[in-house]
C-alpha cells in the first residue's frame, strides 16, 4: 500500500503538508472563540513547527539528481489510476521552504492587525498553507488540481471577511478569475489523460509519465491540438501569475486583502502560476511552447514595463507594491521563456526573492496602516525621523526589491537578464528598462514616505504613541526575511546548487541537446585554443 | 394461452419492488382514515416500504426481460432505482416536520411520493415506448398533485396547474412521437427500434425526424432542457420545498433513464442525426441555466435554475453515448442527489415554519450564530459549484472527462466555464452567510430526522468527495463495466 521512499524513513512531505490542516481542525474543535490568545499562539506554534519540520528537506536533499525525492505514493482511486503521490525536486524544495517560512511570518504579523473573528482567521490561514504546500509537492495531476482549487476557498474568505472596503468584490473576482483559468487547465489535463491511455494503455495521472510523453505528443498529434492544450495550460497559469493582460484581479485582491493575505498572495500564490509553467507547460508541450514563445515573451515584457509604469503613478502604497508584483512576475516569466539554464535559474531565484522582498514590503505597508489606518502616500512623509528602525527595514527591502548588488534581488535579476540576453539580446535590453523604472518607483516611494518634512499631525500621533517605531515582535518577524535577503545576495551558491540538476534536466526536456550544443561550442573553442597553442609551440621549436 | 400465463408468472417476480411500493403506498393512503394526524407513523410506514422495496430490488435477477420484453432489469435500471429510492427516503424524512408545521394531512402526501417512485421504477426498466409512456404518466400525475399539495396557499396550486398543463402537452408530444415511430417500424420495442430505424430511415425521412423531435421535446421538458425549461423556476418556487427537492433529483433521474433508453438505445442507430440538435440544446441549457441563476433572489428559484444547468451537464453523458459516459452520468446523479438534497434540507429546516429562509438575504450573518450548519451549507455550495474535495467535483471531473473521451472538447469547455460562472451564484449564499455583518435572529430547531438527512448528505458530499473509490467501484460493479 503505502510506499515511503526517502532517507528520513518517515512520510515527511505528508506531515509538512497536512500538519497545518491538523492544527486547524484541532483549533476549530477545541478552542473557544473567545480565547483569542490561545488561538493565536497555537496557530503560530503549528506554523513554526511546520517550518522546522520542513528544514530537514533542505539538509537531506540530494542536489546531484533531478529525480523526485522524498517520494510517497498511495493508491487513491485505483480504477482511474489516481494516486496520492508526493515528492519534490530542487524547484519544489525552495518553494516549499518559502511557503512554510512565509506561513509562520504571516500568522505572526496578524497578532495585532486582526481584531475580530480571530478563530476563523487562523484556521483559514492554516488551511491555506496546506493547499499551497500540496500544490508544490503533488506528483499526481489529479492531486495537484485538487490542491490548486481547494486553496482558493480559504483565500476567498481571508479577502472577503478581513479585507478592505471593496472586499466583497475583490474576493469573488479573485475566485472567479482563477477558477476560470483552472477549469481550462482541467480540460487540458483530461485530454492528456485520455491521450496517454490511448498511447500507453495505462490510466494514470502521474506527472512524470506525461513528461515522458512529451516527444511523442510533439511527433504524433496535430499542431492545433497541441496549441489548444498548451494555451489552456497557459491561461490557467498566466491568470495565476498574473501575466498581462490577465492581471486585473491582482490589484483588487492585493489591496483589499488583509496584510497577511497580501503577503501570502504575493509570496506564494503567484508562484504557483510560475511553478505551473515550469512543471507542466514547458516539459509537456515543449514544441508548442517554442512555437508560441514570441507571444508569451511579448506578454511578459509588456507586463514588466506596464506594471512598472502603473506602479509609478499610484497614490496608495499597497497598490504600488501590488503593481510592482506584476512587473516582477513579468521578469520571472521572461527568465522562464529564455529556455536556458540561466534564465530558468534566475527566474526561480527571482520567485523566492519576490516572495521575500514583496512579502516584506506588504508587511511594511501593513505596519503604518495598522497605526494610522491609511495607505495614501501623501499622508506620510519624514517617517524616518520618528521611526528609525522601520526606516532601516524599509530601506533594506526597497534595495532588495530594486536589485542592488549584495542583496537578493540583484542575483535573480542579473541571472534572468543573462539568460534573456543569451536567448535574444533585445529581450534583455527592453527588460532592463523595467528595472530602471523599478528603481524609480521604489526609491520615489521611499523618499516620499520617509524623507521630506513630517506633518504636524503625524508628529502629534507619534507623541500619542500611535505612530510608534517597530515593536520587538515586528522586528522579529522581519529578521528571517532580512537575513535571507542578505544571504541570497551574498552567497547564492547553495540555492544554485539545489536548482542545478532539476533546471538542467528541464532545459534538456525543452531543448533536447541544449547542453551538447553548448558543449560543442565549448569544444570548438578549446580545439581552436589548443590549435593555436600547438601552432605557437611549433613556432617556438 | 398457457404460454402467456407462464410468461406472466415468471415476470411477476421481476416486478416485486414495484408491487411492494404500490402496496405500501396504498396502505399509507388508507392511513388517512385510521390515523390522519399520525405523521410519524405514516412516515415510518413509508420508510419501511422503501426499505422492503430496496431489499426486494437487490434480490431481483439482473439482465432479465419480462412481460414479452416490455420490461427489462439491468444494472443501469437498478442504479436509477436506487437513486430514486434514496432520494425518496431523504425527502420523506425532510417532510415530516414540514407537513406538520403547515398542518396538511400527511397520508396522501407520503402515498403519492411512493406511487411516483413506483412510476420511476417502471420508467427505468421500461423496454417499450408504451411501457415508458404509461409509467411516465404514473410518475408525472403523482408529482402534479404533490406540487399543488399546499392547497391553502395561492402559489402552490398555481404551480401545479402550470406544471400540469405543460406536462400534458409534453405527454402529447411523446405519444405522437411514439406513434410515428410505430408507423415507421411497426414496433415500439426499444431493441427492435434500434435495429429497424436505420433501415427504414436512410438519410432520415421527414417522419423519422418528426418522431425524434417530438420525443426530444417531450423528454427535454421532463428534464428541463432549454428551451423547454420555462416551467421549472415557477414550479420549483411554488411547490412545497421538500417536493421541490424531490423533483429536482428523482423524476429527473427517471427521465434521464428513459432519455438514455430511447436516445442511446432505440435511436442509437441514427445517433449522428440527433446528436447535433441535442448538443445545441445542451449548450444553451448550460449557458442559460447558469446565467439566469445569477439574478435570482429566491433561493428555491436559484436552485431551480441551477438544476436546469445541472441537467445540461448531465445531457453530455447522453451526447457522448458511450458506456463510460452513461456510468459517469449516473455517478453525477448520485453526487447531485447528495449535494442538492443537502442544500434543500437546510432551506427546508429554516423555512418550515414561516417561509423565512426562502430568500438568499435571509441567510445574512448565519455563520456567526450557526457556525456548524453554515459550514455544512458551504460544503454543499462548494460541491454544487464543483470545487474539490467534494463529490460534486468528482462527479463533474468524471462526467466531463468521459465527454472529452468522446471528443466533445467544445461542450466540455463550455460546461467547465459555465460551472465557473455557477460559483458566483452559489457563493452569493456563502457571501451573505459569512461575509455580511448582520445579526441573525431567526430561531429554529432541528428534529432528529432532519439531523439525519443533513448528516447523511453532508458525509456523502464531503467524504465520498475525498475518497470516492467505494462508490465508484460499486457503480462499476452494478453497471457491469
Amino acid at each position: 500500500m503505502s510506499n515511503v521512499n526517502n532517507v528520513l524513513g518517515f512520510p515527511i512531505l505528508t506531515l509538512v503538508t497536512f500538519l497545518p490542516t491538523l492544527g486547524a481542525i484541532l483549533i476549530a474543535l477545541f478552542l473557544n472563540k473567545e480565547n483569542t490568545k490561545a488561538i493565536k499562539y497555537s496557530a503560530f506554534f503549528i506554523a513554526v513547527v511546520d517550518f522546522i519540520l520542513s528544514l530537514p528537506l533542505w539538509f537531506y536533499y540530494d542536489p546531484t539528481t533531478w529525480k523526485m525525492q522524498f517520494q510517497e505514493s498511495v493508491s487513491w482511486i485505483p480504477s482511474l489510476g489516481i494516486r496520492y503521490a508526493v515528492g519534490i525536486d530542487g524547484i519544489s524544495l525552495v518553494l516549499v521552504l518559502l511557503t512554510t517560512l512565509l506561513g509562520f511570518i504571516a500568522i505572526w504579523s496578524s497578532f495585532e492587525a486582526i481584531k475580530h473573528r480571530e478563530k476563523e482567521y487562523y484556521v483559514l490561514l492554516l488551511l491555506l498553507q496546506t493547499g499551497m504546500l500540496g500544490v508544490f509537492v503533488a506528483e499526481d495531476f489529479f492531486l495537484f488540481y485538487v490542491f490548486w482549487e481547494v486553496m482558493l476557498v480559504p483565500m476567498y474568505f481571508l479577502i472577503g471577511v478581513w479585507g478592505g472596503p471593496r472586499k466583497l468584490y475583490a474576493a469573488i473576482k479573485f475566485f472567479l478569475y482563477t477558477l476560470a483559468g483552472s477549469v481550462l487547465m482541467l480540460v487540458a489535463i483530461l485530454a492528456l489523460y485520455f491521450y496517454n491511455h490511448k498511447v500507453s494503455g495505462v490510466w494514470t495521472f502521474d506527472i512524470q509519465a506525461y513528461h515522458q510523453l512529451a516527444s511523442y505528443i510533439a511527433a504524433h498529434t496535430s499542431k492545433t491540438w497541441q496549441y489548444l492544450l498548451a494555451i489552456a495550460f497557459f491561461l490557467g497559469f498566466a491568470i495565476k501569475v498574473p501575466m498581462f493582460p490577465f492581471h486585473t484581479w491582482l490589484p483588487d485582491a492585493h489591496v483589499e486583502a488583509p496584510t497577511a493575505g497580501s503577503v501570502i498572495l504575493a509570496g506564494v500564490l503567484l508562484k504557483m502560476g510560475t511553478y505551473g509553467f515550469l512543471r507542466f507547460l514547458l516539459p509537456i508541450f515543449p514544441e508548442a511552447t517554442k512555437a508560441l514563445l514570441p507571444y508569451f515573451v511579448f506578454l511578459a515584457i509588456v507586463g514588466i514595463i506596464y506594471g512598472a509604469l502603473v506602479a509609478l503613478i499610484q497614490k496608495d502604497m499597497k497598490k504600488l507594491v501590488a503593481y510592482s508584483s506584476v512587473s516582477h512576475l513579468g521578469m520571472c516569466m521572461l527568465g522562464l521563456f529564455a529556455l536556458n539554464p540561466n534564465g530558468i535559474n534566475g527566474s526561480i531565484i527571482q520567485m523566492i526573492n519576490h516572495g521575500i522582498s514583496t512579502g516584506a514590503l506588504f508587511l511594511i505597508v501593513g505596519i503604518v496602516y495598522e497605526r494610522k489606518h491609511t495607505r495614501l502616500i501623501k499622508e506620510y512623509g519624514g517617517l524616518s525621523k520618528i521611526m528609525p528602525v522601520y526606516a532601516t527595514v524599509f530601506m533594506i527591502m526597497t534595495l532588495s526589491s530594486i536589485g542592488l548588488p549584495g542583496l537578493n534581488g540583484f542575483v535573480g535579476e542579473f541571472t534572468i537578464l543573462a539568460g534573456a540576453f543569451q536567448a535574444k539580446p533585445v529581450w534583455a535590453i527592453i527588460a532592463t528598462s523595467g528595472i530602471v523604472l523599478g528603481a524609480a518607483y521604489m526609491l520615489w516611494l521611499y523618499q516620499r514616505v520617509m524623507f521630506n518634512e513630517i506633518s504636524e499631525e503625524n508628529l502629534e500621533l507619534h507623541k500619542k504613541g500611535v505612530l510608534k517605531d517597530l515593536t520587538p515582535r515586528e522586528v522579529a518577524y522581519f529578521m528571517p526575511l532580512i537575513i535571507l535577503a542578505f544571504w541570497i545576495g551574498l552567497y547564492p551558491k547553495p540555492l544554485f546548487r539545489a536548482l542545478e540538476a532539476p533546471v538542467n534536466h528541464l532545459v534538456e526536456q525543452v531543448e533536447p541537446g541544449f547542453f551538447q550544443r553548448e558543449q560543442v561550442k565549448f569544444d570548438v573553442k578549446n580545439i581552436q585554443n589548443e590549435h593555436e597553442k600547438e601552432v605557437e609551440e611549433g613556432h617556438h621549436e | 394461452m398457457n404460454n402467456i400465463l407462464s410468461q406472466l408468472a415468471s415476470s411477476t417476480s421481476l416486478l416485486l419492488p414495484e408491487i411492494v411500493l404500490i402496496i405500501g403506498a396504498t396502505v399509507v393512503l388508507f392511513g388517512a382514515f385510521f390515523a390522519p394526524k399520525k405523521t410519524n407513523l405514516l412516515a415510518g410506514l413509508s420508510v419501511l416500504t422503501l426499505v422492503v422495496a430496496a431489499v426486494a430490488l437487490f434480490n431481483v435477477p439482473l439482465n432479465k426481460f419480462g412481460f414479452f420484453n416490455l420490461y427489462k432489469t439491468d444494472g443501469f435500471s437498478l442504479l436509477i432505482k436506487v437513486i430514486t429510492l434514496w432520494v425518496g427516503l431523504l425527502v420523506i424524512l425532510l417532510s415530516i416536520d414540514f407537513i406538520d408545521e403547515n398542518k396538511y394531512s400527511s397520508a396522501e402526501y407520503f402515498s403519492l411520493i411512493l406511487y411516483s417512485i413506483s412510476g420511476m421504477f417502471l420508467m427505468a426498466s421500461g423496454n417499450d415506448l408504451l411501457t415508458i409512456f404509461v409509467s411516465l404518466e404514473l410518475m408525472a400525475i403523482s408529482v402534479y398533485v404533490l406540487v399543488g399539495y399546499f392547497k391553502y396557499t395561492s402559489i402552490s396550486p398555481e404551480a401545479a396547474f402550470k406544471y400540469f398543463i405543460l406536462g400534458a402537452f409534453s405527454s402529447g408530444f411523446f405519444i405522437f412521437g411514439a406513434s410515428i415511430m410505430y408507423g415507421l417500424t411497426g414496433t415500439t420495442r426499444i431493441d427492435l427500434l434500434f435495429q429497424k430505424l436505420p433501415l427504414v430511415a436512410p438519410g432520415l425521412s421527414l417522419f423519422a425526424i418528426l418522431g425524434v423531435v417530438f420525443i426530444l421535446v417531450s423528454l427535454g421538458f421532463k428534464i428541463a432542457l432549454f428551451p423547454f425549461h420555462q416551467w421549472a423556476p415557477d414550479v420549483y418556487t411554488g411547490a412545497p420545498t421538500p417536493i421541490t427537492a424531490f423533483m429536482s433529483v428523482a423524476p429527473k433521474a427517471a427521465a434521464l433513464a428513459i432519455f438514455v433508453r430511447i436516445f442511446v438505445s432505440a435511436f442509437g442507430g441514427i445517433r449522428y442525426d440527433w446528436m447535433p440538435v441535442l448538443a445545441a440544446l445542451s449548450f444553451m441549457t448550460m449557458v442559460w441555466g447558469n446565467f439566469a441563476a445569477i439574478r435570482q433572489q429566491n433561493i428555491k428559484r436559484m436552485l431551480a435554475y441551477s438544476s436546469i444547468a445541472h441537467a445540461g451537464y448531465m445531457s453530455l453523458g447522453i451526447i457522448a453515448a458511450t458506456p463510460i459516459a452513461i456510468k459517469a452520468m449516473i455517478l453525477y446523479l448520485v453526487a447531485y442527489s447528495f449535494m442538492n438534497i443537502g442544500a434543500f434540507s437546510i432551506v427546508i429546516i429554516l423555512s418550515k415554519k414561516d417561509g423565512f429562509g426562502e430568500n438568499i438575504d435571509d441567510y445574512r450573518g448565519m455563520a456567526q450564530s450557526h457556525p456548524l450548519l453554515s459550514a455544512i451549507m458551504l460544503v454543499f455550495m462548494l460541491s454544487l459549484a464543483g470545487i474539490p474535495p467534494t463529490i460534486g467535483f468528482f462527479g463533474k471531473f468524471y462526467l466531463f472527462g468521459a465527454a472529452i473521451n468522446s471528443g466533445l472538447y467544445f461542450l466540455v469547455t463550455v460546461a467547465f466555464l459555465t460551472s465557473a460562472v455557477s460559483l458566483y451564484y452559489y457563493f452569493r449564499v456563502v457571501k451573505v452567510m459569512y461575509l455580511k455583518e448582520h445579526k441573525f435572529t431567526k430561531e429554529f430547531e432541528l428534529s432528529l430526522n432532519e439531523k439525519a438527512v443533513v448528516f447523511l448528505t453532508f458525509v456523502g458530499t464531503l467524504f465520498i468527495g475525498i475518497y470516492p473509490t467505494p462508490l465508484f467501484d460499486a457503480i462499476k460493479n452494478i453497471f457491469g463495466m
